[in-house]
């Protein structure tokens, strides 16, 4: 399972929970630690603290939904949906439970089977923002209607913040003469891990010396997007001034591209996801209508 | 969004953020001091006040920094469960959480507003200390 970040908290963490677990052998918090270490990104960890606590608790359906979160984070969707479906059976008003299978069903597209899973977690937690946002997108009633945001797992595999298959440190440069047709973005670069620009458009290049802020940036946006549990990061936009800019993470890499004056943003963002999956060797017309 | 407020009354910085429950796709916004600390909120259930407080403050202070002189209007933080808002006030940042499948430019819209009745209010405190 992927490993990154989060090496000292991790390893506190989890000492933290042998501490418990020795005052309280049969402690059900073993979910909760587990929990934190998945948002921390240590996963092999998570799952192991989680697998230990179910040996003992496993009747605890909340166990086996961290257990499903942590599976589907390392892209095990098959697993996780077993731990969904056992949860279930031991609490079929688990609302975080339905939630996660409802997320797990819309990615693969199964829109009335998905319908169904967020009904009934707001049935049983009335109001779960998650739950609202998934039954919308799921019904097809969502404002994106109006302004397609498909997320990218539904479209193309490709989760939020994750890297294109198509797009290596060797290849940057097709990422600028990708947007490069697009009407809502006026320049755009792509600055590796350390903030250091690989690949720009002219003006870009003219503007930039490098981009250690906007790195610095997009990863504490990640870090406390996913202490919030609020899923995983898309994109950071900022505005001052005459400047306006969409932050894309991209695995490792930054995509940052600079918005034309009065552009939509939300057409920006659209256009810019809609480059990145469709990678290169697309038609101009498929980049600049979203498609 | 309407504000209203009651005749001769200062009103206070949580009904400032109230109107932002009636906008829709958005789940309510946090008034946070600039190192963080939340002074107001108006959330529906299930936000973490305090996270929220604490992310605005600090995606603000980063954010500003990428700008440069220019000085930050506004951030907007999209992730795939939520949309998180961020405007500079005077008494330090309104973070907003909204729908994360909704348009950032109604979100950046109710978060101006409600940044410009909380600027209002700070006017109206500080003239009346």
């Amino acid at each position: 399972m992927r490993e990154s970040g989060g090496g000292e908290d991790g390893r506190a963490t989890a000492e933290e929970y042998l501490r418990l677990l020795a005052r309280e052998p049969n402690s059900l918090r073993f979910a909760e630690y587990a929990d934190r270490l998945r948002c921390m990104e240590k996963l092999a960890d998570a799952a192991k603290l989680c697998e230990h606590g179910l040996a003992r608790h496993p009747t605890y359906a909340t166990g086996h939904v961290v257990m499903a979160e942590i599976l589907l984070d390392a892209d095990m969707p098959e697993k996780a949906a077993a731990e969904l479906h056992e949860a279930l059976r031991l609490d079929p008003r688990h609302p975080r439970a339905h939630l996660a299978l409802g997320e797990l069903l819309l990615s693969r597209g199964e829109m009335a089977s998905a319908v169904a899973e967020f009904e009934a977690a707001l049935v049983y937690s009335p109001g779960l923002p998650e739950a609202e946002a998934g039954l919308a997108q799921a019904r097809g009633k969502a404002p994106e209607a109006h302004h397609p945001r498909p997320p990218a797992a539904a479209a193309t595999g490709r989760k939020p913040g994750e890297r294109p298959e198509w797009l290596t440190a060797d290849n940057t440069g097709e990422m600028i003469d990708l947007l490069a047709p697009c009407a809502s973005v006026g320049s755009a670069a792509m600055a590796g891990e350390d903030g250091t620009i690989m690949a720009a458009s002219p003006h870009a290049a003219a503007a930039m010396g490098t981009a250690h802020a906007e790195v610095e940036l997009v990863g504490e946006a990640r870090s406390l997007v996913s202490r919030l549990g609020a899923g995983r990061l898309r994109s950071v936009l900022i505005s001052g001034g005459h400047n306006r800019a969409l932050y894309v993470p991209l695995g490792d890499l930054v995509l940052v591209a600079g918005l034309r004056p009065g552009s939509s943003v939300d057409e920006a963002a659209q256009q810019v996801e809609a480059a990145i999956n469709a990678g290169p060797g697309v038609s101009e017309s498929e980049v600049t209508h979203g498609v | 969004m309407v504000f209203e407020r009651s005749a001769g009354t200062t009103p206070t910085l949580r009904e400032a953020l109230r109107p932002l429950l009636e906008v829709e796709g958005v789940l309510g916004g946090v008034l946070c001091s600039a190192d963080g600390l939340p002074l107001a909120a108006a959330l529906k259930d299930g936000l973490d006040e305090d996270g929220l407080a604490a992310a605005g403050a600090r995606l603000g202070q980063l954010a500003g920094g990428c700008l440069g002189d220019d000085g930050l209007e506004i951030a907007v933080i999209d992730a795939s469960r939520l949309m998180i808002v961020v405007r500079p006030v005077s008494l330090g940042y309104l973070t907003l959480a909204a729908n994360p499948l909704g348009e950032m430019e109604a979100a950046i819209a109710a978060a101006k507003q409600a940044g410009a009745t909380l600027e209002e209010i700070a006017a109206a405190l500080a003239t009346a200390a």
